[in-house]
């Protein structure tokens, strides 16, 4: 019985085994369309397998399955990184504090126009807004129908993926962060203090 | 803002100390860190560390004390970057004038139902946006941590294919959704490096005119459903000028809608046909 099961398994890959197959050799990630139609199921059964196949990568190996925007992609786990970038010979790119707060607005706000991003930020963001169309992490997205005609910014696939999201509704909600408007003593709680002891040291030290 | 100076970075380290100590009211501690200048990503960050640093309720701002540090601020940086202060300039207008309707009568009758003209706080507008901004810079960070995470994760990368080098290069994003002017001036290039290769010793008269070769060209293209080529229609182009003549006319043709241009690959010939319709 074992046996039999064994051979079985020996000549005739499971529909996982296939899923995982097709993984490995895409060169990008693969939607789950494409992969159910390969794989001969149908897309609910595909996403079931590929949580399976997920689940059990996750417990074992360097290698992991994810989700992104333009579909599943098998990837290495976030502990080999240092390893593999000695073996690639690169650095994690750069991205700098005003282009992360200019991409969050772009995120959040989209679509949006130069003008009230800097209505934002209280500052001219042309430079960040520049490196973020070069990193091709935001794209125009038309103009508006105002004055000057402004372009519109959003963001683009390559976001979405790059920040390990699968759909914009993925991030997390603004309101989150809004809360702090109930407690403004939580203002404290970032940039300016470090840590809770420093915090109390400072108040005391007054 | 994004252009930071070597020498900003350098000292970073002795800098970061001072900065993240909230007593800052003593103009000498703040003049000995001209360096610092570049932490702030602008008048609203200043703001933000303001308030955070001396622990004000952020709806109940000392705007008086805020404005004087804020301009102490704006005097040292005055020296350093007149671009970069520009922004902060305007900010520090606000505050002036904010501080300004502080100090009208009507403030001083009461304290939780006075209110300015329009029945609001002066401060309000300012403290929205500085909440507004604040939701931001929560999200910036958020999204920071995430491509972090990201980052550490690293796919298989393509396998090379055999195509020659300068494909390679070429990403999909390039692939041809249109024909753009610039692949037409690139096909006009090569056919004009194709005339150089003939030999012109001999000089004649400029056989047609733009008008006849629209003409010709339209003739031509209406008598070829799959399309002619750039270069095949070249072919009878014996100068530069007829070339350019040419290419001129299929112009025409385009802005006309006479005609429209196909391509089926990067750098492969490009056609010229009828219109869709």
């Amino acid at each position: 019985m074992n046996l039999g099961t064994l051979n079985f398994e020996l000549f005739m890959p499971t529909k996982a085994d296939i899923i995982e197959s097709l993984l490995f050799a895409s060169e990008k990630p693969l939607p789950l369309k494409k992969l159910a139609q390969i794989a001969e199921l149908d897309e609910a059964k595909a996403r079931e397998e590929l949580e399976v196949l997920r689940e059990e990568k996750a417990s074992i190996g360097s290698l992991q399955i994810v989700e992104v925007a333009q579909g599943w992609q098998i990837v290495t786990k976030p502990a080999f990184a240092s390893y593999i970038r000695q073996l690639r010979d690169e650095k994690k790119p750069k991205l700098s504090r005003a282009a992360f707060e200019v991409l969050a607005i772009v995120a959040y706000r989209q679509p949006v126009t130069r003008g009230e991003v800097e209505e934002l930020r209280g500052v001219d963001c042309a430079g960040s807004l520049h490196q973020l169309l070069d990193k091709k992490l935001v794209q125009l997205a038309g103009r508006k129908e105002a004055p000057g005609r402004p372009w519109l910014y959003a963001t683009s696939a390559q976001f979405l993926d790059l920040f390990g999201l699968r759909a914009i509704d993925d991030l997390p909600s603004l309101a989150e962060f809004a809360t702090l408007n109930d407690a403004p003593q939580q203002l404290f709680n970032r940039g300016a203090m470090k840590s809770e002891e420093e915090f109390e040291a400072v108040a005391t030290g007054d | 803002m994004e252009n930071e100076q070597p020498e900003f970075i350098e000292n970073q380290e002795e800098i970061s100390g001072p900065l993240h100590q909230p007593q800052v009211r003593d103009p000498e501690r703040f003049t000995g860190h001209r360096i610092a200048l570049r932490v702030f990503e602008g008048p609203l960050d200043l703001l933000l560390y303001l308030v955070r640093a001396h622990r004000y309720d952020i709806f109940d701002i000392p705007i008086q004390e805020v404005t004087n540090e804020f301009i102490t601020y704006l005097k040292l940086m005055d020296e350093v970057d007149l671009e970069y202060a520009g922004d902060f300039l305007v900010t520090a207008a606000s505050l002036m004038q904010i501080k300004a309707r502080m100090l009208l009568p009507k403030q001083q009758s009461a304290n939780e139902d006075a209110m300015d003209d329009e029945g609001r706080d002066p401060r309000k507008e300012l403290v929205d946006r500085l909440l507004e901004y604040q939701k931001f810079q929560e999200a910036a960070d958020t999204l920071k941590d995430m491509r972090e995470v990201r980052l550490d994760m690293f796919a298989r990368p393509p396998q090379p294919k055999e195509t020659s080098a300068d494909e390679t290069e070429i990403t999909a994003a390039l692939l041809l959704e249109d024909v753009s002017t610039f692949d037409l001036l690139r096909a006009l290039q090569k056919v004009l490096a194709r005339l150089d290769e003939r030999p012109t010793a001999v000089i004649r008269r400029e056989p047609f005119t733009i008008g006849e070769r629209i003409r010709d060209l339209h003739r031509r293209i209406a008598a070829s459903p799959e399309g002619i080529t750039f270069r095949a229609v070249c072919d009878d182009c014996e100068t530069r000028l007829e070339v350019v003549i040419t290419f001129l006319a299929v112009l025409e043709l385009i802005r006309r809608g006479r005609a429209r241009v196909e391509q089926k690959e990067l750098f492969d010939e490009i056609y010229i046909k009828m219109p869709e319709n």
